[in-house]
């Protein structure tokens, strides 16, 4: 087997973002969690970082696709998507943001096809539910399938905002790289997400309880 | 005092705001109930929702993963840029827990005898020049070792990861381009699983075969055919009749058992490693 040369061989930790650069319209970036900036694209250290981004990766890929096996297969496809067109990744810039944007292109890619397929991919969205704040859910730990199923409410677009900032982490800024869009867009719609699966997660939890025979308050 | 948008709520919910913006939108808060319900719904999609995902992959698909990421070839980065979709996790799984199937059963000896012939036609072409293996074409893709011809390299990744219908684009040491290309997948008279594969060029061969998993997850080829030159630049096959596709395709009739397997068991397989039991 091929060992990496110089790999650092875990994740590894960037120095935060400069001050000058966290701070816009009063906002606040802190980045701890960045991969490293890798130096030359050419190199094993270029595969050690993807391999360091893997467990990232597939939260974002469970966030979008909602099943463990289209999970995996979309994680595996980034990867070789990645290791194909390696030379268009530029070096110094994040690799994550990077194979990101890969994974989301396929996942719609994916998406299109399976409407060719004439598959359903996505339920009816619904509506909110006036008088419901968010202390419900805050206090309880949500179950994975409650979280997959109020983001199948949401639109292709919304889910990945909702997989790099909730699931993965990312700042809005991150999230903004990833998408190619301005800060404040990506601010406005991931706000509209979030409002969105927190109403679709509460009439799940809604509805379990009345199924219980314990209606909710 | 001015109304809240939804993303400065937001950022306060996510401790986004500075010191200042902190300070007004705390003002606004006592004043309108209604923002703090907000807030409290920002604080609901953030960290209950991360702490749902924490479990996270399998490990053992995960380092079957990084083991592809750390092996993959040149032929197999290159694979994706053409090809209508690709799949690999070459050689990743632990050897130890490739397979519960069978040894082979020895070939009936009619079988053995039109194989043989098949065989021929194309073991002439890839051992020609052996042994300096780095002088034959797709060397990196069939080898010949320890008694029996191997799927190797990309050939074996596809064999190993992809479902029916992938192809992928490798190339040979010479730098020529070919388009491996998996067909169907069925399981032999010896209840091991086997795939047909396809193998044309940039130029004007055409190859094809199949191949059958042993217990130490080797892609064994049981039966690799030339078949005849393209007319054009299509890359599919033309129509079987009077090429040694024909003889190929009675060859794999014969040591198939059952039919061609469903997509959907097939994919079944891919994921447990080919193995029927055990885990993903």
């Amino acid at each position: 087997m091929k060992r990496p040369k110089g790999a650092n061989g875990g994740l590894s930790v960037v120095p935060k973002a400069t001050e000058a650069d966290a701070h816009q319209k009063g906002i606040v970036q802190s980045d701890a969690r960045c991969l490293p900036k890798p130096t030359d694209g050419t190199t094993d250290d270029f595969r050690e970082q993807m391999i360091a981004f893997l467990p990232r990766l597939a939260g974002f890929a469970h966030s979008l696709t909602g099943n463990p096996d289209q999970r995996d297969d979309l994680v595996q496809e980034t990867c070789l998507r990645a290791l194909a067109h390696r030379e268009q990744w530029q070096p110094g810039t994040r690799l994550d943001s990077w194979m990101f944007r890969i994974a989301q292109n396929l996942w719609f890619d994916w998406r299109r096809a399976a409407k060719l397929r004439g598959e359903t991919v996505q339920l009816e969205p619904v509506g909110g539910l006036a008088g419901n704040d968010g202390r419900r859910i805050a206090e309880s730990r949500l179950a994975l399938g409650e979280v997959l199923q109020g983001l199948d409410h949401l639109s292709p677009e919304h889910r990945v905002l909702i997989g790099l900032v909730c699931v993965d982490g990312m700042t809005y800024r991150q999230a903004a790289e990833v998408l190619e869009l301005p800060l404040g867009t990506v601010m406005s719609r991931l706000a509209r997400a979030r409002l969105a699966l927190h109403d679709a997660v509460n009439r799940t939890l809604v509805l379990r309880e009345t199924h219980r025979g314990r209606p909710f308050r | 005092m001015a109304d809240l948008s939804d993303e400065v709520l937001m950022a306060y919910a996510d401790g986004q705001l500075d010191a200042a913006e902190r300070a007004n939108v705390e003002a606004s808060i006592r004043e309108h109930p209604e923002y703090q319900r907000k807030v409290e719904k920002f604080r609901a999609t953030l960290k209950p929702v991360h702490r749902a995902f924490e479990e996270g992959m399998d490990p053992r698909h995960l380092a079957a993963l990084s083991a592809m990421i750390r092996q993959a070839t040149p032929a197999t980065a290159s694979a994706s840029k053409d090809a209508p979709k690709i799949v690999a996790a070459p050689h990743a799984q632990p050897r130890s827990i490739a397979s519960y199937f069978p040894s082979y059963a020895t070939w009936p000896a009619a079988l053995a005898a039109s194989l043989a012939l098949l065989v021929g036609g194309g073991l002439g072409w890839f051992m020609h020049g052996s042994p300096q293996r780095h002088e034959t074409a797709l060397a990196d893709l069939i080898i010949f070792g320890d008694g029996s011809l191997q799927a190797e390299g990309a050939l074996a990744e596809l064999l190993e990861t992809a479902k029916s219908g992938t192809a992928v684009n490798a190339r040979d040491v010479h730098g020529r381009a070919w388009q491996l290309k998996t067909i169907f997948s069925f399981r032999s008279v010896a209840d091991v699983p086997c795939r047909r594969y396809e193998l044309t060029s940039d130029a004007t061969e055409r190859f094809a075969g199949y191949a059958c998993r042993d217990r130490n997850a080797r892609w064994l080829i049981q039966a690799h055919a030339r078949l005849d030159a393209k007319v054009n630049d299509k890359p599919e096959f033309s129509p079987a009749s009077g090429s040694n596709e024909v003889p190929l395709d009675v060859a794999i009739r014969a040591d198939m058992n059952g039919d061609v397997l469903q997509s959907s068991e097939e994919f079944r397989l891919i994921k447990n490693h080919w193995s029927e039991g055990g885990g993903k």
